[in-house]
């Protein structure tokens, strides 16, 4: 039997979705487990964690060795549990012996300059790093409105849209239900706040574009794609998230509502349908085939598609450690692709790393 | 204008949003907010003078149920009520009666002048917040009465940390940091200031630095012979000190040749040692204390009144258009045989009237003191860091009517307001600093005249 760990920074993360995993496994020989970094004994190299009671139907305390396949779901924040946990599954990347569904992605900034001079970079944003706030005072100009947003950030936490006028500086930002807006009067305490805001983590700049439609609500295009049990990318869900009215973001977190994409795309007269259809087509293969060749193998990757008014398209966030929830909302009938792909996939990964090791063993042979 | 408007909860209808009439817009309001809280709906305008929020929307936005006027402010297609106004602080108890303590009576007269700012105060401190939800069980006094409601994030805080000490504590650091960094809301009176920074900082400003005597870091004892030689009697104060406490007068007899140590000892006593040489005086008095976190000051000689030494105290606020204006002026006469000033040390508070008989003198003293405040609080506003909203000014007058300065106290203490006289001032220096944050706020929200420099 495969043993399959689930891990992430808390115990109570993810229940819903990993029980759907662990509920699956037994049909494919795989037993689940589930474990926080932290709970790796330094020593014994047991983890302190939980195993899959099909019978119970439930999770039971359990001592167990690190599992074979691991489905790293683990979210960070600036917290010392964080980077203690980031620390641990560094460490564990690097032990042959187990093996990683997928690798995850660098910070955003790093992102961006692995994949500007590659062929997507027509649909990137340029991206630099916010290195002061008087720098970026001095650089912001009233034709160019820009967002700031953290390099390690996720769920669209701490982005912020900057707009000089010739008195001041206008600053909002989307917080869970609620739109805060700033005005700085003085260039200093606008440079005193952005300062502030770096001292605590890595900001990046972009260009703002206009990503809205009807009624100032901010709104994305959200895919995801994924590797079948043959190890191929394949798309499986396409859909519109949209935000606040009058929000900067479309996050779900940020009081965001899912729509399906199909019942957006029909609104658009057919030329710039088909125009944007096919962008879409062409920028969703190339992505992983890209990032396949820079990175260490993924999974799984969502990627956040924005269209400004012009019909253009732009990548606004490739991730590596998507959410499910609008691909459930708008394709329920999917539900079992979606809670079988990371096993499959997984047990892929193991069988092929067995005939990796026997294609060794006879080459030594042979030699 | 600015201007508030009663509120008005309706009890029968629902969704609903009246401003007065008045209220101008060039685009179509749509949402109204509260602190951090906003909700869409329809915003109406009526005839009448009030703010009329049906109950549903008033529970939405987490608005307590006390009646006070507010504020209406509008940017882009929202209404904003308030201003909510966070003072923040520590050292509560778990005693609804006293809830933060011996300050409990200081914070309640701080908070009862709302109905006539128009601005709805409360205090919080750091485990009142409530970071995933976005509010704040704050504490309000109303009705003679401590209560707590659970509302938003306010529009602006107002520091009111009592003391270095816990201004330094890292968690009340970060919750600091969180809501200006990360919510962008504005915080007023940030930190204490250092005596020698901001020295430093007055003495590059060519308008005051008239005003400034002469101040070193402690560095050898040959500064101090020198500044002794020069100015005949010198101070010695901690660089970080409040209440005047650990302030040394070391004075230098010509005639005799011997030195003179005046001090308030640990028993509360005031001293006034001789020695024959300045190593023994520092040897004895100073045995121990670290003379690195001491600063030296050129003596002054002030004006006396019934032998005693008298200098004033300036209060300066910020008022509700962002103008500094002095709001109290206060003589203290030294208490005999004192170093300082301070009430604790034996000083008393006069009015300058009770000192200064004759009216064109008090007329000249008030003059001089105000316009050196006025001055010193811009020039400070301008090279620290953070919004200032209020300073107590500790100035001085010497023999030749030169004004002095000795301390600046970015969170002055209200001891001076134990005069009756000087009561009514009290109340406006209260007044003045939660109406500052009313400007706060609209500032934040939109300041089109100023120039982005």
């Amino acid at each position: 039997m495969l043993s399959f760990g689930l891990m992430t920074l808390s115990l109570n993360h993810e229940k819903g979705y990993f029980y759907e995993l662990a509920k699956r496994a037994q049909s494919h020989n795989i037993q689940c487990f589930r474990f926080v970094p932290s709970s790796i004994h330094p020593l014994t190299q047991k983890v302190n964690g939980e195993q899959f009671n099909l019978t119970a139907n439930g999770w039971e305390p359990c001592e167990f060795p690190i599992p074979e396949v691991i489905y790293d779901r683990c979210f960070y924040s600036d917290d010392s549990h964080s980077s203690q946990c980031k620390a641990i599954v560094k460490w564990l990347k690097t032990r042959k012996d187990i093996l990683f569904l997928g690798h995850g992605l660098p910070n955003k900034l790093h992102l961006y300059d692995a994949i500007a001079n590659t062929s997507l970079s027509p649909y990137l944003l340029h991206s630099m790093p916010l290195s002061s706030g008087e720098k970026l005072i001095q650089s912001l100009s009233p034709q160019q409105a820009v967002v700031i947003k953290p390099v390690n950030g996720s769920q669209g936490r701490g982005i912020y849209l900057l707009k000089i006028t010739s008195n001041e500086l206008h600053v909002q930002t989307d917080k869970l239900t609620t739109h805060l807006s700033r005005t700085f009067a003085s260039s200093r305490s606008a440079i005193a706040w952005l300062n502030r805001l770096i001292s605590n983590q890595d900001y990046f700049v972009q260009p703002y574009v206009n990503l809205r439609y009807e009624g100032n609500v901010p709104f994305d295009i959200r895919t995801l794609i994924q590797k079948d049990e043959k190890g191929n990318w394949r798309e499986i869900c396409r859909g519109i998230r949209t935000g606040m009215r009058n929000g900067i973001i479309s996050n779900l977190r940020a009081g965001g509502s899912i729509t399906s994409f199909e019942s957006w795309i029909h609104t658009l007269p057919e030329s710039q349908s088909e125009f944007i259809c096919n962008e879409l087509d062409e920028v969703l293969s190339r992505i992983p085939i890209i990032l396949d060749q820079k990175f260490p193998p993924l999974f799984e990757l969502g990627v956040d598609i924005g269209v400004s008014d012009n019909g253009a398209i732009w990548i606004l966030d490739i991730n590596s450690k998507p959410g499910r929830t609008v691909a459930l909302t708008l394709k329920p009938e999917l539900t079992e692709i979606l809670f079988n792909a990371p096993l499959l996939y997984g047990k892929t990964l193991k069988i092929r790393e067995r005939s990796h090791s026997n294609e060794e063993i006879f080459s030594i042979r042979n030699s | 204008m600015k201007k508030y408007f009663p509120l008005e909860i309706l009890d029968h209808s629902h969704q609903k949003v009246c401003i007065p009439s008045q209220i101008k817009s060039n685009v179509k309001l749509t949402k109204i907010a509260f602190g951090t809280h906003m909700i869409e709906t329809e915003i109406e305008q009526h005839n009448r003078q009030s703010i009329s929020l049906s109950r549903d929307i008033a529970e939405k936005l987490l608005l307590p149920p006390i009646k006070i006027p507010m504020h209406l402010f509008i940017a882009n297609e929202t209404v904003i009520i308030g201003p909510l106004v966070g003072v923040f602080t520590s050292g509560f108890t778990p005693f609804l009666l006293r809830p933060i303590g011996e300050r409990s009576l200081f914070f309640a007269k701080l908070l009862s002048v709302k109905k006539s700012v128009g601005a709805l105060p409360f205090i919080f401190g750091e485990q009142h917040i409530n970071w995933e939800q976005g509010t704040i069980h704050g504490l309000f006094y109303h009705l003679d009465g401590w209560k707590t409601y659970e509302v938003p994030f306010p529009n602006v805080v107002y520091d009111r940390l009592p003391n270095r000490k816990t201004e330094r504590q890292t968690s009340l650091r970060l919750v600091k940091e969180r809501l200006q960094s990360e919510y962008m809301i504005p915080w007023y009176n940030p930190g204490f200031f250092n005596k020698l920074d901001v020295n430093d900082r007055l003495q590059q400003n060519e308008n005051i630095n008239t005003f400034l005597p002469e101040t070193y870091a402690f560095s050898s004892f040959s500064d101090i012979e020198q500044m002794l030689s020069k100015y005949g009697h010198v101070f010695i104060k901690p660089m970080n000190g409040s209440l005047g406490l650990g302030i040394h007068q070391i004075l230098f007899d010509k005639v005799e040749g011997s030195y003179f140590c005046r001090y308030r000892d640990l028993t509360g006593q005031n001293k006034l040692i001789k020695f024959s040489t300045l190593e023994s005086l520092m040897g004895r008095i100073f045995k121990g204390k670290n003379l690195n976190r001491m600063l030296i000051q050129q003596g002054i000689y002030l004006l006396r009144k019934d032998k005693r030494p008298v200098d004033f105290r300036v209060h300066t606020n910020k008022d509700e258009k962002g103008n500094w204006i002095v709001t109290a002026i206060a003589a203290k006469l030294a208490g005999a045989g004192s170093v300082t000033t301070h009430v604790k040390s034996g000083g008393v508070i006069k009015t300058i009237e009770e000192v200064f008989p004759e009216i064109e003198e008090q007329k000249e003293v008030k003059r001089k003191l105000a316009d050196a405040a006025i001055k010193l609080s811009e020039a400070l506003e301008e090279s620290m860091e953070g919004i200032i909203g209020e300073i107590g000014f500790d100035l001085g007058i010497d023999r030749n009517g030169a004004v002095w300065l000795f301390e600046a106290n970015s969170k002055p203490g209200r001891s001076i307001f134990s005069n009756p006289q000087l009561r009514e001032y009290d109340l406006l220096t209260r007044k003045l600093s939660l109406s500052f944050a009313i400007y706060l706020t609209e500032r934040a929200i939109s300041q089109p005249e100023e120039i982005f420099k």
